[in-house]
Order: C-alpha cells, then structure tokens, then sequence
C-alpha cells in the first residue's frame, strides 16, 4: 500500500514539474534583480511612472502624512546645517545674536520667522501622536483618521500662535 | 541589531521625546540642554535615514558615508554648543526675544 502511495505521488511530482521547472529558473534571481529589470523595461517602452502619483485625488491622509515627513526632513536638515556652521563659525552664538538684533528688522518679518520656526515643530509633535497610536495599531478607522488629521493640523497652527505671540 | 529591536528603540525615543520637548520650555538647565540636543538629533538622524532609505541610498548608496559623517559633525558641534555657548535653550529663548 505504502509502494502504491509512494509510487503514486512520485508520479504526480514527476507529471507536475515541467510546469514548475521554468519557473524555479526564473525565481533564481533576487528580488532586486526583478525590479531592475522592471525598470529598465519601462524606460525603454517609454511607459509613464506606475503608480501615476496625479491620478489620485488629493486627499487628507497622504496630506499630513507627506507633510509630516517634509517639516521632519526640513527640521533635521536647519539643524544638523545650523550645528555645523556654528561650528565652523569663529564667534560665538552671542555675537551673532547682537549683530542680528542690531539690523533692526521689521517686526512682521520676525512674526514670518517665528511662525516659520514654530509651525514645523508644533505640526511633527502633534501628528507624531498620531503616528505612535497608529504604531499601537489604533486609529486606522477613517472617520477617526479625517477627525484626528483635522485636529492635527488646527491645532498645529494654533500652537504655534501661541509660541510666536505669547512666549 | 535586529530591525524590529531598532523599531522598537525608535518608538521608545519618540515616546521619551512627549515630555522632554514642552520640560525645555520651562526649565533652562545644562541637563535639559543635552537631553534635547540627543533626542531631537537621534530622531532626526534615524528620521533622515530612513527617508534616504526609502528614495535615495538605492540610487546613490555613497550618500549613507555622507550623511553619516555630516551628521557625525553636526552632533559634536551640538555637544560643543551646549559646553562651550549658551546651550541650546538659551539660545532658542534669545532668537524668541528679538
């Protein structure tokens, strides 16, 4: 019985793998290979970019989602470039300070700044909430999402309303 | 380490971050200086990575060496400012009372 199983199953293996074979050889590469391939295949057909980012309607998920990113990136980048000019500045921060407070500068143009500083920081604290309940795997109901997005971002400026006007 | 553990360190840092960042509002202190100036650089740092991760390391992977001694600068002028200057909440209340 055991001969008979055993026999059987070998022939259906056997009967099975020209259809597999073929493919084994094709999944030898690594993924990475397949993707370059793909790629090169679309710049030689001339084929549009997939997915085809205007296609989609704005909307407010890939709003603060692609905002959180951009204010994160540009906070990174104003310090890590600040640091190192100071660094490689000879005077101190002083200094600079009074040379900046002696040009006298509008204070309209001071409130711009502020609200320039302030608004990043106020916006990435507040949606990084967000962000860390979704890391906890809650808040993906999109009622919740539009209500949390909208909060974020109302209160972000008012936030930093506060910071430029008040402190 | 593993990637999950390095989430999981992440998460942690941002979680750390909640209160550190309104405490420097209020308490101007050697000690807040260097906890803010860690934190907010650590975040940013692995931030940056994985934004470069996600559109540009795979295109022009000579960019990590980059980023990395950028980034390796720009912390030890953070520490130096924090010694040697005013420090960092200092400074930031200054730049607020022009």
């Amino acid at each position: 019985m055991a001969l008979l199983v055993r026999s059987l199953g070998r022939g259906c293996l056997m009967r099975h793998q020209p259809l597999f074979h073929p493919r084994q050889n094709a999944m030898a590469s690594s993924a990475y290979d397949e993707m370059k391939g793909y790629w090169d295949k679309n710049r030689k057909l001339q084929r549009p970019m997939s997915p085809f980012l205007f296609a989609y309607k704005p909307h407010l998920a890939m709003l603060t989602s692609l905002s959180h990113r951009v204010t994160g990136v540009a906070m990174s980048v104003a310090i890590t470039g600040t640091s190192c000019i100071l660094l490689a500045l000879p005077g101190d921060f002083t200094t600079y300070f009074d040379m900046v407070k002696d040009m006298s500068i509008p204070a309209a143009v001071i409130i711009g700044f502020k609200y320039l500083l302030a608004w990043p920081m106020t916006y990435h604290y507040i949606n990084g909430f967000r962000h860390l309940a979704w890391d906890a795997g809650k808040g993906y109901d999109i009622k919740t999402l539009y209500k949390t997005g909208y909060f974020a971002i109302a209160t972000s400026f008012l936030a930093a309303s506060v910071f430029v006007f008040m402190f | 380490m593993s990637a999950s553990t390095h989430w999981k360190v992440e998460r942690v840092l941002m979680l750390s971050m909640v209160p550190v960042l309104p405490a420097a509002l209020f308490i101007q202190s050697p000690v807040i200086d260097h906890l803010m100036t860690s934190v907010v650089f650590l975040h940013g740092f692995w931030g940056m990575e994985g934004v470069l991760t996600d559109y540009l390391y795979k295109f022009a992977p000579w960019l990590k060496q980059l980023w990395y001694t950028i980034s390796i600068i720009a912390f030890a002028g953070l520490v130096n400012f924090n010694y040697n200057d005013v420090g960092i909440c200092k400074a930031v209340s200054m730049l607020w009372s022009l």
